[in-house]
């Protein structure tokens, strides 16, 4: 059966969420281990189209449901009307601020991932 | 097929290494189908698509940066109903355009994107067996058709001279057996194949190609396959059959598979010729160091400034900061890059292949020419390798 690529697109954003967040406590010296082995004890869900079940077995057996109504993904820039779009939406020629949304949506949906862990990383 | 702007970026690149004559320019991670392999649809959703403008201002910065080839891929670039735009935005400035593709595209749209310039074109194909494809291709139905189909149109909209085409083979377990095959039919309608390797990431290290799917890898059990596969490919092309792939890239494959260290890099420190070489553009015209690593900075290629960021000592340490780290890939153009710009034999295969004396083709041909074809090759008796079967899980993540 086909992928469901909305569901597979929010796996993929949470991981790299959480490769920010190992990469921020490596460049800082401090240890990553935990972090490291929740992420990968983590198993997935689909839970309809904007949530993900996700369950975890480090440091203990949990599961939690995340949200990612917030995401945009795949915006079109194909067409003079999407083009359009963009430009009234002060996006063309500029930073890319769908990106920076989605980027701000994950960090809040590993940090609700992780307290609901009870993992607590070194400050 | 290279226009003289492309010729003297390549010369200058065999000799001095500092051209960035290769770019993957993601245009789109929209995707029709989900193959198993895959992850870059979902790795680059969250950003947006750059507008035609924008791309037209990425292909400005290309010829100050003397890029040779662009490889137009995504998702599926045929998705993008702007497609024919974009190759001539490219191809009109020099810049020659590859075009990488599932094949599901209408006639119409194959005509236009070779009426806007199009000569280079490669489809994926993985299995002879309509049923293997589909599977690989993430459970569609018809899509190993509409790629013959495509292939088809293909060669009867293509020039006969001044263009290229190849199938491009995902090396997997699940298509071990079909991939001779594979060959055997490119030869047979005059395109060329192209192997990479399946790669497989854990999801505490995401690497945005790469699937999390570790069911894939391959067992150690099954190595000793792999390197029999290598060596009958290997002999294939020796014997004349089109295969792309150079010796060194093809013994890298077997280390790759058995995740020990790959050479192609050892010229260069170990670290790849990202971006002295090439690099990748995000959907939204961001730079990217390759299709694995995105950079912390955002670095649109569009700007004007682009050309000056790129020459600049602070971007080099930055890409420097993904580059090195990196146990390496096997992504076929990338390594066969380095390895024909920096290694003299395969360097002279590569010209005698594009420059001095191109295989002669026999196009046009039908769908149902193309299907007969794959029928015949896939039902004559021949020693195919085959997978032990077995009930041992994939080893652990590394």
């Amino acid at each position: 059966m086909p992928k469901k690529i909305l569901v597979e697109s929010a796996i993929h954003q949470l991981a790299a969420a959480g490769l920010r967040r190992l990469t921020a406590l490596d460049a800082s010296g401090k240890d990553s281990t935990a972090l490291r082995c929740f992420l990968r004890s983590l198993q997935f869900e689909p839970s309809g189209s904007k949530f993900l079940h996700v369950h975890w077995s480090i440091p203990s057996t949990g599961s939690c449901e995340l949200d990612f109504t917030d995401a945009k993904f795949y915006q079109r820039g194909d067409t003079a009307l999407v083009a359009e779009k963009q430009r009234e939406a002060g996006l063309s020629f500029a930073a890319d601020s769908i990106a920076q949304q989605n980027q701000e949506c994950f960090d809040r949906q590993l940090d609700a991932l992780l307290a609901a862990a009870g993992i607590a990383l070194p400050l | 097929m290279f226009s003289q702007f492309s010729k003297l970026s390549l010369a200058r690149a065999a000799i001095l290494h500092d051209v960035p004559i290769y770019v993957q320019f993601y245009i789109t991670a929209r995707c029709n189908l989900t193959c198993k392999q895959c992850n870059i649809i979902y790795a680059n959703s969250d950003v947006r698509e750059c507008t035609l403008e924008e791309i037209k201002r990425i292909a400005d910065n290309f010829v100050k940066l003397r890029v040779a080839m662009v490889l137009l891929t995504g998702g599926e670039p045929f998705t993008r109903q702007d497609l024919p735009e974009i190759i001539e935005a490219f191809e009109s400035r020099g810049v020659h355009v590859r075009m990488q593709t599932n094949g599901l595209a209408t006639e119409e749209r194959i005509q236009a994107v070779i009426a806007a310039g199009g000569r280079d074109i490669s489809i994926s194909l993985d299995s002879l067996w309509p049923s293997k494809q589909d599977e690989i291709n993430g459970g569609f139905t018809k899509s190993w058709h509409e790629a013959l189909r495509s292939m088809a149109l293909f060669t009867q909209h293509l020039p006969q001279v001044g263009s290229f085409a190849s199938l491009g083979c995902v090396f997997q377990r699940d298509n071990l057996s079909d991939i001779e095959d594979v060959i055997r039919f490119g030869t047979e309608i005059s395109w060329f194949t192209s192997l990479v390797p399946i790669h497989i990431t854990s999801f505490d290290h995401p690497m945005n190609f790469r699937t999390f799917d570790q069911s894939l890898r391959w067992r150690p059990q099954e190595l000793p396959i792999v390197n029999s596969f290598i060596e009958r490919v290997r002999h294939m092309r020796r014997e004349g059959y089109l295969l792309y792939d150079s010796d060194q890239y093809l013994d890298d494959i077997k280390r790759f598979a058995a995740d020990t260290p790959t050479t192609w890099r050892g010229k260069h420190g170990g670290v790849c010729d990202s971006p002295n070489l090439y690099f990748a553009v995000l959907p939204n015209g961001n730079f990217a160091p390759c299709c694995d690593h995105r950079i912390g900075s955002a670095i649109p290629t569009y700007g004007t400034d682009f050309p000056d960021i790129y020459r600049s000592r602070a971007f080099r340490e930055e890409v420097l900061t993904k580059t090195k780290p990196c146990s390496g890939c096997m992504y076929g153009s990338y390594p066969e890059m380095s390895i024909a710009m920096r290694f003299f034999a395969t360097k002279l295969e590569r010209v005698k292949l594009f420059l001095t004396s191109p295989p002669s083709k026999r196009w046009p041909m039908t769908y149902e020419q193309l299907v007969t074809l794959a029928e015949r090759l896939r039902a004559e008796p021949r020693d195919r390798l085959q997978l032990p079967a077995h009930a041992n899980p994939p080893p652990a993540v590394a």
